[in-house]
């Protein structure tokens, strides 16, 4: 085999192998949040305002959320998540994508259960966290006049190990803290605080958890909602 | 792969189209070089993302739309292997080598097993010299090795890469001396 023979060769087992990569569809939405973090973490300037950052801790049935900044309502704000595994005290960050139902639908190894009887003035945020096996899905409903989330159901497969998970949103166009800035326990409580350690609000949660069509549902709310409310969900997913 | 410096430069001015364009054109390459390094997939969708999103965020900056190629895959590689250090380093969790996806013909499966089958520091070169087109200057700039360095890590990956793949017939360049010499000019 001569030398131009042998390039060829190398050169077309490298496309096969790239070609066998599947690449999943680009999420430009999750791509220019990130963005926006890039820009704001290389950015010299002091800024001008507090940032609005959420932070929040949750296991199959249990959530913790941390706020760092007042509760406002903010037109047009941008959220970014992210969303990690905790193993042994060490966080793995996943990937988080924001799809359709549609989308999620055709992702997700196991049967999605659909949302019903959610109360009015809850707006849905559906992201997609992790992949394969270790695929997570998070329905997260925040009420329009706060960017405190009121309602977050969480799906996964119903036969794979429950890992702890940590989830933390920027709010507005603000970078996210570091991972070590993240609570290390895991805790029902659901906490409000301003940045500086004011806590706004501290609460009990029971999240509400079964398997449904092999999927493992999980349902956490703040305490706007009132267990009927909650029942009332879970029995119209159980449909 | 060409990216037009038109589009690049577009993007640069802010124009939002034309970065969705790019990034939609610079995905799978993100996405595929981030998998040769980290062969799972989350983990390169992640480390994918990172690498456009930092594009995106210091686009603007690029001075030379037409080195755009270079400087993307040198941003993609460094958050691969920064996603890597990450993992090795806080968790114990292991990035194992997944063939999700692309197991349709044996011969796929063997050239992929070939190809992953050589070390980080040797199949890079390879990827990005074969893929992604780049010059072993432009490899060494993105992996902060020098030139001499790559193409040293090229012949010896072609070297490994010659019985995995059947391209060892009655080759008439059996010197390994002179086989890197001849590589060396013809980068």
């Amino acid at each position: 085999m001569n030398r131009t023979a042998f390039e060829e060769g190398i050169r077309q087992s490298v496309a096969i192998y790239a070609a066998s990569i599947d690449v999943p569809g680009v999420d430009v939405t999750s791509i220019r949040a990130r963005a926006v973090d890039a820009r704001e973490v290389g950015a010299p300037v002091a800024r001008k305002r507090r940032p609005r950052l959420l932070t929040m801790a949750a296991t199959t049935a249990v959530l913790l959320i941390l706020a760092l900044s007042a509760p406002a309502v903010i037109a047009g704000v941008q959220r970014v998540m992210q969303a990690f595994i905790v193993t042994n005290g060490q966080r793995v960050p996943l990937s988080v994508r924001t799809v359709s139902l549609d989308q999620a639908r055709a992702d997700m190894p196991f049967t999605v259960i659909v949302p019903a009887a959610i109360p009015t003035g809850l707006q849905p945020t559906i992201r997609e966290l992790g992949s394969g096996a270790n695929a997570h899905l998070m329905f997260a409903y925040s009420n329009g006049g706060s960017q405190l989330p009121g309602l977050t159901i969480m799906e996964s497969a119903a036969g794979e190990p429950q890992p702890n998970m940590q989830f933390m949103e920027s709010i507005g166009k603000h970078a996210l803290p570091p991972p070590s800035a993240l609570p290390s326990g895991q805790s029902a409580q659901m906490q409000w605080k301003l940045r500086g350690g004011q806590v706004l609000k501290r609460y009990k949660i029971e999240p509400i958890v079964w398997t449904e069509r092999g999927t493992r549902v999980s349902i956490l709310a703040a305490p706007s909602l009132t267990r009927a409310q909650l029942e009332a969900i879970r029995s119209a997913m159980q449909r | 792969m060409e990216i037009r410096s038109t589009l690049v430069a577009a993007a640069a001015a802010g124009h939002t189209e034309a970065a969705d364009e790019l990034l939609g054109s610079v995905w799978p390459d993100a996405y595929r070089i981030a998998w040769s390094v980290l062969r799972e997939r989350t983990a390169a969708e992640d480390t994918a993302q990172e690498a456009c999103a930092q594009v995106l965020a210091a686009i603007s900056s690029l001075r030379s739309p037409e080195r755009f190629s270079t400087w993307f895959y040198k941003i993609v590689v460094n958050c691969a292997r920064a996603h890597l250090r990450r993992v090795e380093r806080e968790s114990r969790i292991s990035i194992e080598p997944s063939h999700e996806g692309g197991a349709r013909r044996e011969d796929r499966i063997d050239v992929r097993r070939a190809i992953e089958s050589l070390e980080l520091d040797l199949r890079m070169p390879i990827v990005l010299y074969y893929y992604a087109g780049l010059n072993s200057a432009e490899i060494a700039q993105a992996l902060g090795v020098s030139s001499v360095t790559v193409r040293w890590r090229l012949f010896v990956a072609r070297g490994r890469l010659r019985p995995l793949l059947g391209l060892d017939g009655d080759d008439s360049h059996k010197t390994a001396r002179g086989d890197y010499a001849d590589e060396s000019h013809s980068l």
